[in-house]
């Protein structure tokens, strides 16, 4: 059976794009055949971040329409075939489908690809109910800041109300330098409060700004940037391995942080 | 317990600029905003809940208003809320329910209370009937069996009991001069009332039609 | 603290497709919507004008293959054997919709067809593994002789039940649009005529043009000269860096390397797909190119 995620937050701007982007590279450079969707009409970015927004031909309003199939719409990755991409339109409003209509392209993905990966818009409206509409599993995305911690929050509750059992976390844009100095949320205080299981933590990283401009995912370098491993994690988390948690900690400690690290702060 | 302060020194004498506290900070501000996001109550209907929960103390125990505090936390995505009433005393006997001893702050909550309160207050009063009951039981039998925990309250309702008979008969004479065809039933019914108080609805009825005349008699 | 799932889908070194299907070369299409949603119109793009040639267009799973009209009644009369000419081009042409098998539906619209052609374009058609399964003729004479053939048909007097954009598209283009400001990303023109934009195309934005397609600015979104099906169509651009380029059918992507300057410049059907000249030098190409049949 084919796992269908969705990645959502609540919250914009939190790295939903950004991490659909490099979950699916990275799971279809391990062997899986996935197909990201994205879910986000009108305000479409996962083709810029995969590099393959100069491919697309059809998008899925084109296939609801009639006017291709589903096959024509796909935009397969050159880089890596195991990847397709569903692209949404970019003209229209989060209005223009239904969720119905959205788990008739869903199903048939799965006649094909082991994961989909849809990428949620921000907001809880209709386009968040498209995106949530076939999924079976969800990734919330969010960073250690009280906004979007409320919001994955509110998000988390229309989840388990809408029956997505597997919820889980991935905190994204951590930074241990303030964590050490108190003035970030840590990975345990916002997994604490959420309560849901962890499953990864990406740093924030300035190749990832670098990666979006090129549209090539992170996963995609020869030597991992240390979010590059950090997805890579999860995605290996996602197939069922055991990988620990990666060290995240500075490596050049101010004198008086580590002092307060070895005060157990 | 040390450590911390040796940190906060060592923070005094060389520590960053920034306010060193705001991780606590954050968690705490998003503790209290989840908790109320994930009840959805609204401001209202909380305070309504704070209320209605005061005057049904209120009616046993004499709390200190200066002193109260609501606060809803959650942890592991249950949400619970916590009610801290400090109590000065508990009532004198013979003091009826709903004849407040601090009487202006006290006086006011009561006024405010809506149906639903009343309907909360009935609710109380009923079981408070039915713990009368069960501890006349057990007085009749032995008293061997009864746990530690419970036995103080008991020897507080059972203080409370006599009383409430009568209470029951000052609330309805009050009603006879409030309202007169209101009060000719809920006399009788306080008049025969037996050894065992009833919990058949008339007398639940009575003592909601009470309360509710004595907001209206305040209005 | 990290959680460990269950490796419940399969293993994860070589996955399998999970009907067994062939990863490389499939065709997946969605189921069709309830049966409710039945009323709403079949939308379809507008499609060449149909005035001058042979046409086809695919339109819910089937195949339409649209006629000129009677050569007698029109400015651009389509006779027999050019007809038949253009069918033989737009078969061997390889048309991108045109997969084998696909039924086809044959609109000759008010054509007298004697059986003998019908049998002919039903010949040149099954060459490509086309199946020719319905006839659509407004004229009886066609229609009888079509039933005669062997094939099933439909008299009808209009070519309405195509939808609106084909009923549109009947009709001769507009007059050019002229539009003076920059097209955002979301924002997408359509027009049955050709687009003169002065400002910026950006990203995220498109034109859709049944003529050519000029900007005066920076072209950077997707744009579409020729949308009805003329491969005649053009597109030019001072600042040419589009998402995407079409004409007519087909498609193009800037390259993966962009030049390091721009100049004005030309985007046209070669002889094997989209191609850019430098709009100096196209412009005498396209003189003596013009003129030739
Ligand atoms: N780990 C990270 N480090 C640095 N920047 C990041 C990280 N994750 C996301 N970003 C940046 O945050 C912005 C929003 O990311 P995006 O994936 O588009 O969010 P969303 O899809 O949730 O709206 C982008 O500019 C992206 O480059
Ligand atoms: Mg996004």
């Amino acid at each position: 059976m084919s796992r269908i995620i969705v990645m959502t937050s609540g919250k914009g701007g939190v790295g939903k794009t950004t991490c659909t982007a490099n979950l699916g590279m990275a799971l279809a450079k391990a062997g899986q055949r996935v197909a990201v969707v994205d879910a986000d009409f009108g305000l479409r970015n996962l083709d810029l971040l995969l590099g393959l927004e100069n491919r697309i031909v059809y998008t899925a309003l084109d296939v609801l329409a009639g006017e291709c199939r589903l096959d024509q719409a796909l935009v397969k990755d050159k880089r890596q075939p195991n990847l397709a991409l569903l692209p949404a339109a970019q003209n229209r409003s989060k209005e223009s489908i239904k969720p119905e209509q959205m788990k008739r392209l869903i199903k048939a993905l799965t006649k094909v690809y082991n994961f989909i990966l849809i990428d949620s818009p921000a907001g809880i409206e209709m386009g968040f109910r498209n995106s949530i509409a076939a999924a079976r599993e969800a990734i919330i995305v969010t960073t250690p800041e009280i906004s979007a911690v409320r919001d994955a929050d509110r998000v988390i509750g229309l989840l388990e109300a809408n029956d997505i059992k597997a919820v889980r976390l991935v905190i994204n844009r951590l930074r241990p330098a303030m964590v050490a100095a108190e003035q970030m949320m840590s990975v345990k205080d916002v997994q604490g409060i959420l309560s849901i299981p962890l499953l990864g933590v990406i740093p924030d990283d300035e190749q990832v700004i670098v990666s979006t401009n090129k549209g090539e995912p992170l996963v995609l370098e020869e030597k991992l940037s240390k979010a590059g491993i950090a997805f890579t994690n999860v995605s290996q988390r996602l197939q069922g391995e055991k990988v620990p948690l990666m060290d995240l900690s500075i490596p050049q400690d101010s004198f008086f942080t580590r002092l307060k690290r070895l005060f157990g702060m | 317990m040390a450590i911390p302060l040796i940190s906060d020194l060592l923070e005094r004498f060389f520590g960053p600029a920034e306010d060193p506290h705001s991780r606590d900070d954050v968690k705490r501000r998003l503790k209290i905003v989840l908790a109320h996001d994930r009840l959805a109550l609204d401001p209202q209907t909380l305070e309504m809940m704070r209320q209605e929960i005061i005057a049904v103390v209120s009616r046993y125990v004499e709390v200190d208003f200066d002193a109260l505090e609501f606060s809803l936390a959650t942890d592991q995505r249950v949400t619970a809320l916590t009610a801290n009433l400090p109590i000065r005393r508990i009532r004198p006997l013979g003091r009826g329910a709903d004849q407040p001893i601090s009487p202006d702050s006290e006086a006011k909550k009561i006024e405010l209370a809506s149906q639903s309160e009343i309907l909360a207050m009935d609710a109380e009063e009923a079981e408070a009937a039915l713990r009368r009951f069960e501890a006349k039981n057990n007085a009749e039998g032995s008293s061997d069996g009864q746990d530690p925990i419970h036995a103080p309250l008991d020897i507080d309702r059972s203080g409370l009991d006599e009383e409430t008979q009568d209470d029951n008969a000052a609330l309805s004479e009050d009603d006879v001069a409030a309202m007169n065809s209101e009060a000719e039933t809920s006399t009788e019914t306080g008049e025969s009332g037996s050894e065992v108080p009833d919990m058949s609805a008339p007398d639940s009825s009575v003592s909601m039609k009470s309360s509710g005349n004595t907001n209206s008699e305040s209005a | 603290m990290v959680q460990d799932f269950p490796s419940s889908n399969g293993s994860s070194e070589d996955a399998p497709a999970p009907d067994g299907l062939d990863f490389n070369n499939f065709i997946l299409e969605i189921e069709p919507e309830p049966a409710s949603a039945e009323a709403e119109p079949v939308k379809t793009k507008p499609e060449s004008n149909p005035n001058l040639q042979v046409q086809f267009k695919s339109e819910g799973g089937r195949l339409l293959l649209i006629l000129p009209p009677a050569p007698e009644k029109s400015r651009n009369p389509v006779y027999w054997d050019e007809l038949r000419r253009q069918l033989k081009e737009r078969i061997s042409g390889g048309e991108r919709f045109l997969q084998p098998h696909t039924p086809v539906h044959l609109i000759a619209r008010d054509r007298l067809l004697d059986s003998q052609q019908v049998q002919q374009i039903d010949a040149l058609l099954s060459d490509a593994q086309l199946p020719l399964k319905r006839i659509y003729a407004s004229r009886r004479q066609t229609a009888v002789a079509a039933a005669t053939a062997g094939y099933s048909v439909e008299q009808q007097t209009t070519l309405s039940h195509l939808g609106q954009g084909q009923e549109a598209s009947r009709q001769a283009m507009d007059e050019p649009l002229y539009l003076q400001t920059t097209l955002r990303s979301g924002v997408e023109v359509r027009h049955r005529g050709t687009v003169i934009v002065l400002g910026d195309v950006n990203p995220g934005s498109s034109i859709v043009a049944e003529g050519d397609i000029f900007i005066w600015g920076h072209l950077r979104g997707v744009v579409h000269a020729g949308a009805g099906g003329n491969a005649q169509c053009r597109i030019m651009a001072l600042h040419m860096q589009p998402t995407q380029l079409r004409i007519a059918d087909k498609v193009a992507r800037s390259p993966d390397d962009p030049p390091m300057q721009y100049q004005p410049e030309v985007a046209y059907i070669g002889p094997d797909g989209i191609r850019i000249a430098l709009a100096a030098e196209f412009a005498l190409a396209d003189l003596t190119t013009q003129e030739s049949p």
